[in-house]
């Protein structure tokens, strides 16, 4: 069953299918025959392969951004007071 | 007001000046502007308030009120995802024969070197930005976050499959617009003879 799928993949898969087993790799491990169609995809795809190359780049440096704090302390503290207006509005006496 | 039962005014404060800035930073990261965030830390803290009775002592304070903010952001998704369709601005990478709309271009030089580059950086965080309210969660739960694929299918309310599909468009979109903005641009263009 998984050669004949195989073997259907390798006939078949489109870019978009390919871009989604590049994406799903990220997150699983592709079955015997995902890899292989995936495979044979990137074989005969240069845009493809691209991708696949780029993501890496994206990966790696979206994980570079979580690890910078994205408020600055100006903001952090412009942003407090709104919020403390905001709880005093809602909270405050009556 | 006795020391048992504080003011809750005071208590909210409190809370704010403690763990503001941590839970301000963590909406940021997960919201489409900064009004969104300060809006739903605003909720967290009223919540929080409401919900004070059933804050164990054992956990703390700032990963009890984060696991507040995180309920607050996934409603504030679904929300977003009935209101609006904002992804259909964004180009459809993929034409009707399912193949690429126009090729990834030739982005050269290693991929971890890319990474590195600070406008690098900085295009993909504007990118990210213009992913709308089913993609930018997605993404940033999965790749800022490294959250497992259960977690963020319970947090987005969302199948594995769909999950799938969301994180395959975001990253096929992410691509097409660093092609767009950073390589496009000229300190984006890695070192070496120009093509074409
Ligand atoms: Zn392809």
């Amino acid at each position: 069953m998984s050669l004949r799928s195989a073997c259907r993949n390798l006939l078949t898969l489109s870019c978009e299918d390919a871009a989604r087993l590049v994406s799903d790799a990220q997150e699983r491990r592709l079955t015997f025959s995902e890899r292989w169609g995936l495979r044979a995809h990137l074989a005969i795809c240069t845009g493809c392969r691209r991708f696949r190359q780029q993501l890496k780049a994206i990966e790696s440096a979206a994980r570079k951004l979580a690890g910078q704090d994205c408020v600055s302390s100006d903001q952090s503290v412009a942003a407090r007071e709104r919020i403390a207006a905001g709880l005093r509005d809602r909270l405050g006496p009556q | 007001m006795t020391d048992s039962a504080p003011d809750p005014l005071q208590q909210a404060e409190t809370w704010l000046a403690d763990h503001g800035d941590a839970l301000l930073a963590y909406a940021m990261r997960r919201t489409p502007s900064a009004a969104a965030a300060e809006d739903l830390v605003q909720e967290t803290l009223l919540a929080a308030l409401k919900a004070a009775g059933e804050f164990r002592g054992q956990a703390a304070v700032q990963t009890w009120l984060t696991g507040i903010l995180r309920r607050k952001i996934a409603d504030f998704y679904r929300r977003a995802a009935r209101d609006a369709r904002v992804e259909a601005e964004l180009v459809e990478p993929f034409n009707a024969d399912r193949q690429w709309r126009e090729r990834p271009g030739d982005w050269g030089g290693d991929p971890a070197q890319i990474a590195e580059s600070a406008e690098f950086q900085a295009a993909l965080a504007a990118c990210l930005e213009k992913l709308g309210p089913t993609l930018r969660p997605a993404f940033q739960l999965r790749v800022l976050d490294q959250l497992k694929t259960e977690e963020i299918c319970s947090e987005l309310d969302v199948t594995p499959t769909n999950l799938s599909v969301r994180l395959a468009r975001a990253r096929v979109l992410l691509r097409e617009c660093l092609e767009r903005t950073w390589f496009a641009a000229p300190q984006g263009k890695p070192p070496g003879p120009a093509s074409d």
